[in-house]
């Protein structure tokens, strides 16, 4: 097997509690791909356009809570498809709203996926297997 | 005239039928000469005004009719007798005859002038139509109480009939309303189109609701406007094409239905943002916990390692109370995926997944057909009043027996344990959300019996506790109805 091409994560949310959660269940789970975390959607899109002091190289994902101030999760997906250069972003949704609503709207903006956290306890190692898949099989654009 | 008549009877034979049937018709009978003099009656004459056939046969007719009738129809026999049209009298008007003792009695009379070999007589035939006149009475008396307002509709859509409801509703006065057209009651726009709707309607004619899925809007005599339902019922035989419409004005409710459509609403809202805005820093708190016990590693006091081992427990039951806070709103919203439901396997289903210590038994009679319902709800409710018998037992073995049985529109489940009991003076409070009457580190929240008592009652339902003083065991009994509430329609 050659190489397997890693990428970027680009965690947004604004819990930084929950942030780090991610953070330390990908790492738990042998995951060791780059992780820039954003505030919100707004940051998350300076980020990706470059205008942000915090820098990301392609090739990258976004994984993306839904619910957040300033620009929310949704509204972020709607900026972010509208930009030429970014419109084709892989954007994971990974939030703790299950909601029917929620999810028929992530998906309206091409999301690649739509993942519910569990409840309190461990999780994410299903997350860090399904980026290592992930890692190894994708071709990105 | 000849001896033998068209049918081959003899003529005697015929007179003596018609002369039979005369006696015994079900109507009075009097012959009388022009100047009302009575000359033959029948059986049912006598029996009607309480006087014997000598009697009678002395008597003018008007002897029959109180005083204040006597004149007027004596002038009945007056003018020309070739001309004399039949008539029947006392339709339309109240009309009395006068008994032998005095009472009088509502009557309708039918006159006809007959020419006979000896001269012009005139027949009389008497109908006493006093259970006629009772049951208008009392066709009256349902339609003036009739909580909603109720109108008769002619077939050429003019207003026959109303009730005082219907007066009040629409703020016309009886006589503005009688004869007119019934699209007066309607806002201007829609009158063309109620016409042709009336004009279906009358082509095939069946007791419906009127409009069904589309609001209704009736207007009052000062313009103003208001929903309404209405109902059609198309009186059966009448040549006329008469329809009984009984109107309701539903205003209160559309008010109501609109603040419980905002009430649900804002629940479904708070649920939402519970869901969220509870938990996410819950699980925060949680992970920090476990983070922090992560970095402090085995090299940690005994007394910290067990107050982390307390807030973890207090985090997990905080994340359950708001699951079961989440369940208890989502109670009340019934859903409309109903499936057949066959009770001994829902039950056995139940029971399969349900932890229980080896000392425990459970017997399970179903006698029961099954039948269409919300599953889910159902399930719900019997699986936590079994793991209630069970949590709350008190003993190391215990017996719970579980009775389903049909009665009337119901099905009726009985799950009877012989734990404990509870006390009357608790009886009250175990059906409030998270009241417990366990000690608290057990593994509920106390929501369980609140849950099912939601469940049972969004679906028509009721729940009841049975309990003795002084005796062990706790029975409940559940209703759950076998029929499910015709929805509303919106």
């Amino acid at each position: 097997m050659t190489e397997t091409p890693a990428f970027t994560v680009l965690l947004v949310d604004d819990d930084d509690v929950a942030a780090e959660a991610v953070v330390r269940g990908l790492r738990k789970h042998s995951m060791h791909c780059p992780i820039v975390i954003a505030e919100d959607g707004a940051a998350a899109l300076q980020i990706l356009r470059g205008t942000h002091v915090r820098k990301i190289t392609k090739p990258y994902i976004v994984l993306l809570d839904l619910n957040m101030p300033r620009m929310n999760g949704i509204e972020f997906l709607r900026e972010l498809r509208l930009d030429g250069a970014l419109k084709g972003t892989v954007v994971f949704v990974l939030t703790t709203s299950g909601a029917e609503a929620d999810r028929s709207r992530a998906y309206d903006h091409n999301i690649a996926g739509y993942m519910v956290k569990s409840a309190v306890g461990p999780q994410f190692s299903g997350l860090a297997r399904f980026l290592t898949e992930y890692r190894s099989t994708m071709l990105f654009p | 005239m000849s001896l033998m008549t068209p049918t081959g009877l003899p003529r005697e034979v015929i007179d003596n039928v018609t002369s039979q049937v005369l006696e015994f018709a079900p109507n009075g009978f009097a012959l009388t000469m022009t100047d009302g003099s009575i000359v033959l009656v029948n059986a049912e004459l006598e029996r009607m005004f309480g006087y014997s056939r000598a009697q009678l046969l002395e008597f003018h007719i008007e002897r029959l009719l109180p005083e204040r009738f006597r004149q007027g129809h004596a002038l009945l026999r007056d003018g020309n007798w070739n001309d004399f049209k039949p008539r029947n009298i006392g339709a339309g008007r109240e009309l009395f005859g006068l008994r032998a003792d005095g009472t009088e009695f509502p009557i309708e009379i039918g006159i006809n002038a007959l020419q006979t070999p000896g001269g012009m007589m005139v027949v009389e035939t008497i109908a006493d139509i006093s259970v006629r006149k009772r049951l208008e009475r009392m066709f009256q008396k349902i339609v003036e109480a009739a909580p909603c307002g109720i109108l008769m509709i002619d077939g050429q859509g003019r207003i026959a009939m109303v009730n005082p409801q219907a007066e009040l509703m629409f703020g016309y006065a009886r006589t503005e309303l009688i004869g007119n057209e019934l699209e007066m009651l309607l806002p201007e726009r829609l009158r063309a189109a109620h016409g042709s709707h009336r004009r279906a309607f009358a082509a095939s004619p069946a007791i419906r609701q009127m409009g069904v899925g589309r609001d209704l809007t009736a207007r009052r005599k000062d313009g103003s406007e208001f929903p309404v339902e209405i109902g059609l019922n198309p009186v059966a035989g009448d040549q006329d094409g008469l329809v009984l419409a009984a109107v309701t004005d539903i205003t209160r409710r559309n008010t109501m239905q609109l603040e419980l459509r905002q009430a649900n609403a804002n629940l479904e809202e708070f649920t939402y943002a519970a869901s969220h805005d509870l938990k996410s820093p819950l699980r925060g708190i949680s992970d920090l916990v476990e983070w922090i016990a992560e970095d402090l590693g085995a090299d940690v006091s005994p007394a910290v390692a067990r107050n982390l081992v307390r807030v973890s427990d207090r985090v997990r039951r905080l994340d359950r109370v708001i699951d079961d806070l989440l369940a208890y709103a989502r109670a009340g919203a019934t859903s409309s995926d109903a499936v057949m439901v066959d009770l001994q396997s829902l039950i056995d289903g139940v029971l399969e997944i349900l932890p229980r210590p080896p000392g425990f038994r459970v017997r399970v009679h179903v006698q029961s057909q099954p039948f269409v319902t919300n599953k889910a709800p159902m399930e719900s409710m019997l699986r936590n009043l079994i793991s209630n018998a069970i949590k709350h037992h008190d003993r190391d073995a215990g017996t719970i027996e579980i009775r389903v049985e049909d009665i009337g529109r119901y099905c009726v489940f009985s799950i009877a344990d012989d734990g404990p009991g509870i006390p009357p003076a608790h009886q009250e409070r175990v059906f409030r959300m998270f009241q417990t009457l366990a000690p608290r580190n057990h593994e509920h929240t106390g929501i369980g019996l609140a849950l099912s008592k939601r469940l049972v009652e969004a679906h028509g339902g009721w729940i009841k506790l049975d309990s003795t003083e002084g005796t062990r065991g706790t029975a409940f009994h559940v209703w759950w109805p076998r029929f499910q509430w015709r929805k509303n329609y919106d």
